[in-house]
């Protein structure tokens, strides 16, 4: 139980970590396309998206 | 010998995670801090602008991974305070990063020093945010091997 709870922590933030990593210690200058990328992250964000899945109900809403 | 691997596996793991953490933060800041934007990009060279996009993005991955992490482990974890940590960040991230998203338009529209004072409080909130949030989680994984 411990062991799949730390596993499940480290998945959760290599989701986080694996991409930020991967463009630091890419070469050269952030590209158009990665540019593309964040802005359209933040226009889904802008939109709303994102926020719809279950793990952001809170602990007290019926399933 | 059996109890020893074990040991020495949950202590990795328990290191990990934070790791994780520092590396992912080091290398936006990295990122943001030592790369060049190429001026054909939307950006168009802004780095205030990239900077805030990045924080804004991150803040939400962050408290996603939170968030997902408590519903996914809630039984495990069985520790209100983060629980109730969980559902607050449930409660306001959308507000918060919609603020955000909000003060970084306006700044983008009009980039005067009074703007980006905003967006700058707007981006300390969210940092506040993801420090919180990587805190519980770190919580949440010690109380169990602790």
């Amino acid at each position: 139980m411990e062991i799949s709870l730390l596993i499940s922590a480290v998945l959760a933030l290599l989701d986080y970590a694996e991409p930020r990593i991967r463009e630091a210690v890419s070469d050269g200058d952030v590209t158009p396309e990665d540019q593309q990328k964040l802005k359209d992250r933040i226009d889904s964000l802008r939109a709303g998206g994102g926020f719809d899945s279950p793990e952001w109900n809170k602990s007290t809403d019926k399933a | 010998m059996k109890k020893l691997i074990s040991k020495i596996l949950v202590a990795a793991l328990v290191c990990i995670p934070p790791s994780l953490v520092v590396c992912g933060t080091v290398a936006t800041v990295c990122t943001v801090g030592c790369k060049k934007l190429d001026p054909a990009g939307v950006y168009q060279s802004d780095k205030a602008l990239y900077a805030a996009d990045r924080t804004i993005t991150e803040a939400y991955d962050v408290m996603h991974s939170f968030v997902r992490f408590e519903y996914e482990n809630r039984a495990a974890i069985n520790n209100p305070d983060i629980t109730k940590a969980a559902d607050n960040v449930r409660a306001n991230a959308q507000t918060q990063i919609k603020s955000a998203i909000a003060l970084r338009d306006a700044y983008a529209a009009t980039p005067t020093p009074e703007n980006r004072s905003k967006l700058d409080d707007a981006i300390r909130v969210l940092r506040q945010a993801i420090s919180e949030a990587q805190g519980f989680m770190a919580k949440g994984v010690k109380k169990t091997t602790g």
